[in-house]
């Protein structure tokens, strides 16, 4: 069985409301073992929130609940509590780095500090292991770099430091927020680069998160599409690419400039998302759907398999572009 | 070809720290030179620290040159603007949620222009605001409300509302859409793109999307680390970039549309601090194809329409990229 | 064409305590205006054959120790400390945002010699330079409020330049700039509606530590004069009756402090508003 992730009805409430306001869910996600699933949406679709509650470290105000939370352990799969899931099993990392950096040390006893709570070597080994995690994210010249302070490096640099404290866990599955948001386009490329090498040779699963669709196209195997806090779309990522099912991402791949393009009319998408206070009883798209109709507006369409292997949450969904 | 603005060696240099004796020096940069023709859209592009915010802000009045021209119309535009000359160039700027004045509506805003401009007489204020917001595509109600209450697209509306009141000649988009929702960036787009057809303007549009400016812009000046190295037609430059940065940057973005060949080419190592004085050309350091002289000599920008400053430009490809 | 939707409302309401506070300003007011008019007793004429009656039904309550109508001194009181209060707020008010703005935006000499005399004048402990001031000008109202302005001006030249110099640097300036408006422009019409809101606010609590300030003078016997009616005072002739009348020292103390409260009430109340 290679499922290393199962969370069930995952949701994320606004505390004071005791669950009648949810701006994230119920959602279920599901990774197997050294994939990438992608999980795309624009802002307030509740992505990042995701990826936080899954570790609940959710910002005061909003509270987790999840029907069920499972990870492999040897065979099966077991129930985890979040807290017992963090720096363990399961990493992340962000879009601002440098705010997971101490900057009262340096880079190398940072990294050789968590060695030394995962494995209780001696200090000078632990030393020895953070420079090769160092170069084993891709830092020039490690031995001279891991006396650096975190504000001598530069963003990419801070990232892959950010990364090997996560392998330093010995993290199976790395969450990672908007990771290259901040970041020039040829240092993505290079962070991107690694993060696809750490998967294959150390078998690392990645649930990454962007805005950016062509971005997880580049990275992901598997992709989650979000709108207003539900998963509207999900499936392999070549098939939702081709021939995308839900209106939504239809429109967003409408909407987007691509670089292999220099012709044609981007597509816009009127109206805004709807805010977490006045989500619509039905589908929350509806109000700005092309192809909305009654049904639309009173029920709330659930995640239906294609014969692709696709789920589309859609009354109208049909084989796209 | 008479170049509608001209920049001429454009050198900005900023103290920012060490002694009096030896002084860091930023260079932000470094003898830019372009030609813009009248009603193009001329794309500049460029990742951090390239400098192509300072250039924008040098353009626009903001920051003054170090030294080097800006020409319009073949005269030298002063540093301290004149209010004649400040009426030729507006700019949008990046972030609309704080570039535009909390406090104040948009009427107010939009009015105070009008007036101390005198663009048009008191009596037809009103009616110049309203007319500003059916060219932006807003309804007249928004005149009444303050940026708070509008939505990101919204606001950078607003803002190209506020450049275009003056009805300047050349208006310089900085980075206009990066921050906004990707959905809402199409419709902010379409109307630069459409107001550009209408009203005949001339653009500079300062970019890192890659993607946009293909669309966008006639031509494009590529940037690295205060200067231009490669500079010519927007398609030339896609389809046959001869600068290896250049080359590099449009490989490393990613696409929707797969290509035949998927994996890019990819560069090593970071830029080098612009604190750093550079011998040679300052690419070399992350260069595949770096050779003995890119170590001292810096090459110059050669070339008619389509130039590049580099020792070994990429020969031009058949089909495809490699 | 899109809709125009409010993301936010477009006025928040005041909040409830700002409105309380503004409640009890009015009723002080109306009180201060009104009261002593309905009352039909002379508040300095003393009359020593009435001292120290207790409260009747021809004097609400009672007299004071020389016989003057209690009640009618407290409410003209009122015309004594809260005007003299807002002048000596509003004029430092006035002096220092002026002074702040300048030194914020335009900096350099302008800010050196502003910071240096706000310096100056924080150098010396508050109540020893005020009480030289009014020694040096004598004592009444129009000393006090001289006193004060030379000293409270210092506090909103301080809170101004600061907003000023955290907005000069946002890009609305920069935008203005680029649109040709000309820097004096810019600092009045852009700059300062912004930096104004943390002015109005300090107004309020300064206006309650003027009070304070000028009940604290009077009672040391600076400050406003016998016979005229003013709490601080009032606080002082009333010490020694303490045990038997304790009526005469603390009813003025509570009319201050109920006005304290309602003006930090505004204070706070504004501070949220503006906020939202």
């Amino acid at each position: 069985m290679s499922t290393v992730l199962d969370i069930h009805d995952l949701r994320v409430d606004l505390a004071k409301t005791g669950g009648k306001i949810s701006p994230v869910g119920p959602l279920d996600l599901t990774m197997e073992a050294g994939e990438c699933l992608g999980i795309v949406g624009e802002s307030g679709s509740g992505k990042s929130l995701t990826l936080k509650a899954i570790l609940d470290l959710l910002p005061d105000g909003l509270a987790r609940h999840a029907g069920h939370q499972k990870v492999r352990e040897g065979d099966v799969l077991v129930e985890r509590d979040p807290a017992a899931l963090r720096g363990r099993k399961i990493s992340m990392i962000s879009q601002e780095p440098g705010a997971a950096l101490d900057p009262l040390m340096r880079i190398g006893d940072l990294i050789a500090e968590i060695v030394r709570q995962h494995s209780g070597v001696s200090r000078s080994d632990a030393q020895l292991k953070a420079i090769d995690l160092l170069r084993r994210v891709g830092v020039p010249d490690p031995e001279t770099r891991a006396r650096f302070w975190p504000h001598a490096l530069s963003g990419g640099l801070k990232q892959r430091v950010v990364i090997s404290m996560a392998l330093a866990c010995r993290s199976e599955i790395l969450l990672c927020d908007e990771p290259t948001t901040a970041l020039d386009v040829t240092i993505q490329a290079q962070i991107v680069d690694l993060l696809r090498d750490l998967q294959k040779e150390e078998g690392l699963g990645l649930i990454f998160v962007t805005h950016d669709l062509a971005l997880i196209r580049q990275i992901a195997d598997r992709i989650c599409i979000m709108y207003a806090g539900l998963v509207v779309e999900s499936g392999p990522s070549t098939e939702i690419f081709a021939r995308p099912r839900h209106p939504y991402t239809q429109a967003l791949l409408a909407a987007l400039p691509d670089i292999e393009q220099s012709t044609g009319r981007l597509v816009p998408i009127e109206g805004t998302p709807p805010n977490p206070r006045d989500f619509p009883v039905g589908c929350r798209f509806a109000p700005r759907c092309p192809k909305a109709t009654d049904i639309c507006l009173t029920s709330r369409p659930e995640l239906e398999r294609s014969a692709s292997g696709t789920l589309t949450a859609c009354f109208h969904a049909e084989g796209g572009s | 070809m008479s170049a509608f603005l001209k920049v001429e060696d454009l050198t900005v240099e900023f103290t920012v720290g060490g002694t009096k004796k030896a002084p860091a020096i930023l260079r932000a940069l470094r003898a830019v030179s372009l030609d813009v023709e009248k009603g193009s859209v001329y794309g500049i592009v460029g990742e951090s620290g390239c400098g192509k915010s300072t250039l924008a802000r040098v353009l626009s009045g903001l920051t003054p040159a170090t030294s080097g021209n800006v020409l319009l119309e073949k005269q030298p535009l002063s540093q301290a603007r004149s209010l004649a000359e400040r009426r030729r160039i507006q700019m949008v700027f990046q972030d609309p949620g704080s570039s535009l004045n909390p406090s104040m509506t948009v009427r107010r805003m939009l009015a105070q222009l009008l007036i101390h401009h005198s663009i048009v007489p008191r009596t037809q204020i009103e009616n110049r605001c309203q007319e500003l917001m059916a060219q932006v595509n807003m309804p007249v109600d928004a005149l009444g409300k303050k940026p708070g209450q509008l939505s990101g697209g919204q606001r950078q509306r607003i803002a190209i509302a506020r450049a275009l009141a003056m009805a300047p000649e050349i208006l310089i988009a900085d980075e206009p859409t990066a921050a906004l929702d990707v959905s809402v960036q199409a419709s902010v787009l379409n109307l630069m793109a459409d107001l550009i057809a209408e009203l005949g303007m001339t653009m500079i549009f300062i970019s890192h999307d890659m993607a946009v400016v293909r669309r966008v812009c006639d031509r494009v000046a590529v940037m690295y680390l205060g200067r231009i190295v490669e500079s010519g037609p927007t398609e030339e430059i896609f389809a046959n970039p001869k600068h290896p940065y250049t080359n590099a940057l449009m490989n490393a973005v990613p696409r929707l549309i797969p290509r035949a060949a998927d994996d890019y080419q990819m560069l090593k190592a970071e830029q080098p601090s612009p604190l750093a004085k550079i011998e040679g050309c300052a690419f070399r350091g992350r260069c595949p194809k770096a050779g003995d002289i890119c170590m001292t000599q810096d090459p110059a920008l050669a070339g008619s329409a389509h130039q590049v400053a580099c020792h070994f430009p990429r020969p031009p490809q058949q089909e495809g990229r490699s | 064409m899109e809709q125009v939707q409010s993301t936010k409302a477009a006025r928040t309401p005041l909040p409830g305590k700002a409105k309380v506070g503004f409640a009890i300003l009015a009723i002080y007011v109306l009180l201060g205006v009104l009261g002593p008019m309905l009352l039909p007793f002379d508040p300095d004429k003393a009359n020593v054959l009435q001292r120290l009656k207790p409260p009747s039904s021809t004097h609400w309550l009672g007299t004071d120790q020389l016989g003057r109508d209690f009640l009618i001194r407290l409410l003209i009181a009122i015309r004594v400390d809260i005007p003299v209060a807002l002048a000596a707020a509003f004029f430092p008010m006035v002096i220092g945002t002026v002074l702040g703005a300048i030194a914020g935006y335009y900096g350099r000499f302008t800010d050196i010699i502003v910071s240096r005399a706000a310096d100056m004048v924080q150098a010396f402990p508050v109540y020893v330079f005020l009480l030289v001031l009014v020694f040096a000008l004598g004592s009444g109202a129009t000393s006090f409020i001289i006193a004060a302005t030379a000293i409270a001006w210092v506090g909103y030249a301080r809170l101004t330049r600061g907003e000023v110099l955290r907005l000069k640097g946002q890009e609305f300036v920069a935008a203005a700039r680029v649109t040709g408006l000309p820097e004096w422009k810019i600092l009045v019409t852009h700059v300062m509606p912004n930096a104004l809101p943390q002015t109005l606010i300090y107004f309020m609590s300064d206006v309650v530590l003027m009070v304070l300030v000028l009940s604290s003078l009077s009672f040391l016997g600076v400050g406003i004069q016998p016979p005229t009616a003013e709490w601080g005072r009032m606080i002082s002739e009333g010490q020694p009756f303490l045990h038997s009348h304790w009526r005469l020292a603390v009813a003025p103390g509570l009319m201050l402090m109920v006005f304290g409260i309602a003006l930090s009430l505004i204070a706070d109340g504004l501070d949220e508003w503006f906020r939202a």
